[in-house]
């Protein structure tokens, strides 16, 4: 309780400098057309609470951000299990592509999605998705590669079956890494969405009220669209580590902890 | 405890082929054979796709996008906008590099530290590519908006891995050099600083490509004369597909090559000096 309290005061403290700082020295210095006082952005976010425009926004981007995350993460995982699972000619053939695509700057496909399928609401989830897909799958990866090869013998040792060692030993070892991924996928994803929106030119979502708050000099509305983003991603990092700390239940009974725990 | 929870850390990024490779020493002729088998069945599935299906003013066909590729690197249209592109990568790696592991180091002093650390937090939770709007009411459609949009990714990277490394000093060491009675300069130059390095090259590994993919998107965003996403933007709207597909190449390989040469030789080095655990 005692160091809830701290926090809270040093939180006042931190923000109310700044607020300070921007209401009797920044504002006041700065041409209104760059920057307005934090009162100013107060009353828009007001404003766009009450008029019904705040949902209006939020709901395209939380919706590309959450199915891309969802249907990324499923193709992510389910693709990684097959690649590592089955070491043939298949995995060699596409663990080389999804890293060339993990590694190359996703931002550039953007133009082709454009081109291709227009911007409405599908293509943006498209570009969430190819986002989300190349980290979770990446890790998941490397947590199912990590596994120590030394453990999973002992256990066969044991007489452990194929079905025994992947629920026992390498679904808990890679959990950890997932989970990981995922929480830092959440706020990503909300990233990648509202840069698509900014891309694709559309005037739905955060991105495109940021496209054309900027478009048309109205740097209250900039600052209050980056508010709502940050809350926004603020939310969504919290429920992804509500979620993965709760996701990893499996993780507490395995040996492999102690390694995975690092990450 | 509460910024544990609001800034995740960047997952692994060391990818798993690194790890196979290393434990093959004979060369893997079949991954290869793999891999080409790959990339000859895209290039003809590229090749042959009913227009149907994919129009061909979108994705072009290879033949078309390496005629291009051919004529836009000799022609000189590509040089200077693969330049430009570099140029603002490693200006915001030069600059944002120094500023991560000032504020961290500031971030170390008692008061200021407890006064800023919230506000550090808070900048970090924005959606970064969400500040290019604001970048380009302040500093107009110009480079330095680009270059304002890689900083804020490239700051907080440095920020918190030099964090780290400030706290994850071998705590038996720091009480030897303090009772050989060490001041705080030569703490940290003898201690702090050189401990810091795998720390900080973790860092460079995992800014370049986000920075990279930084620049890119506030080129595309607001593109200026030069630059590969000004270029790629420009092809895309003339529905020049065989220029846009070409320029995408060159933007992956670049990529990918960041990913090699930094994550590989980079690693590689980390290791020989004897870095505690993996790069991230």
């Amino acid at each position: 309780m005692k160091r809830v309290l701290g926090v809270g005061i040093q939180w006042a403290a931190s923000l109310g400098l700044v607020l300070t700082a921007w209401k009797w020295w920044l504002a006041p210095n700065t041409p209104r057309v760059f920057l307005r006082g934090p009162e100013e952005v107060g009353d828009r976010l007001v404003l766009w609470a009450t008029n019904g425009q705040l949902l209006e926004m939020v709901r395209p981007t939380l919706v590309e951000a959450l199915l891309g995350l969802g249907i990324g993460a499923a193709l992510g995982i389910v693709t990684a299990c097959l690649v590592t699972l089955m070491p043939s000619f298949v995995g060699k053939v596409i663990e080389p592509a999804v890293v060339a695509l993990y590694a190359a700057p996703k931002f550039a496909i953007i133009p082709l999605i454009y081109i291709w399928l227009g911007g409405g609401l599908v293509p943006r989830v498209i570009f969430v998705v190819i986002g989300v897909f190349a980290i979770i799958f990446v890790n998941t990866v490397s947590g199912i590669r990590t596994v120590d090869p030394d453990l999973i013998r002992a256990v066969q040792l044991h007489g452990a079956s194929r079905r025994q060692v992947a629920s026992k030993v390498l679904i808990p070892h890679a959990m950890g890494y997932v989970s990981t991924a995922l929480t830092f996928s959440a706020s990503y994803a909300l990233l990648i969405a509202i840069a698509a929106e900014m891309l694709f030119g559309t005037t739905e979502g955060i991105g495109g009220t940021l496209t054309s708050a900027s478009g048309s000099f109205e740097a209250t509305s900039v600052i209050a669209a980056i508010v709502v983003a940050t809350a926004l991603a603020a939310l969504l990092t919290g429920a992804a580590t509500a979620f993965g700390s709760r996701a990893t239940w499996v993780e507490q009974r395995s040996p492999a902890r102690q390694s995975s725990v690092q990450q | 405890v509460s910024d544990e929870a609001a800034v995740p850390r960047a997952p692994n990024y060391d990818s798993a082929g690194a790890d196979a490779r290393r434990r093959t020493t004979a060369y893997d002729w079949q991954g290869l054979s793999a891999r080409l088998f790959a990339v000859a069945t895209v290039l003809a599935v590229w090749q042959w796709i009913p227009t149907s299906l994919v129009p061909e003013f979108a994705i072009s066909r290879p033949v078309d996008t390496f005629r291009s590729l051919w004529d836009m690197a000799w022609d000189g249209t590509l040089g200077p906008n693969v330049v430009a592109s570099l140029k603002g990568l490693a200006m915001g790696l030069i600059f944002g590099a120094p500023l991560g592991v000032a504020i961290a180091v500031l971030l170390r002093i008692r008061g200021i530290g407890w006064l800023l650390e919230p506000l550090v937090t808070l900048c970090n939770a924005i959606p970064k590519v969400a500040l290019i709007s604001f970048f380009v009411l302040w500093l107009g459609i110009s480079e330095t908006s680009h270059l304002a949009l890689v900083l804020s990714f490239v700051i907080f990277i440095f920020c918190y891995n030099m964090r780290q490394a400030m706290d994850e000093v071998d705590p038996n060491r720091l009480t030897s050099f303090r009772l050989f009675g060490a001041d705080q300069l030569q703490l940290a130059r003898l201690l702090i600083f050189p401990s810091s390095i795998p720390y900080l090259l973790a860092a460079v590994r995992i800014a370049v490509p986000l920075a990279f993919s930084a620049q890119v998107f506030a080129e595309l965003r607001i593109p200026t004369t030069y630059g590969l996403g000004s270029l790629l933007g420009t092809s895309a709207q003339a529905l020049d597909g065989a220029g846009a597909m070409a320029v995408m190449i060159v933007v992956a390989m670049f990529g990918y090559l960041f990913d090699i040469v930094i994550g590989k030789r980079l690693s590689a080095y980390a290791r020989r000096i004897g870095t505690v655990g993996d790069l991230r």
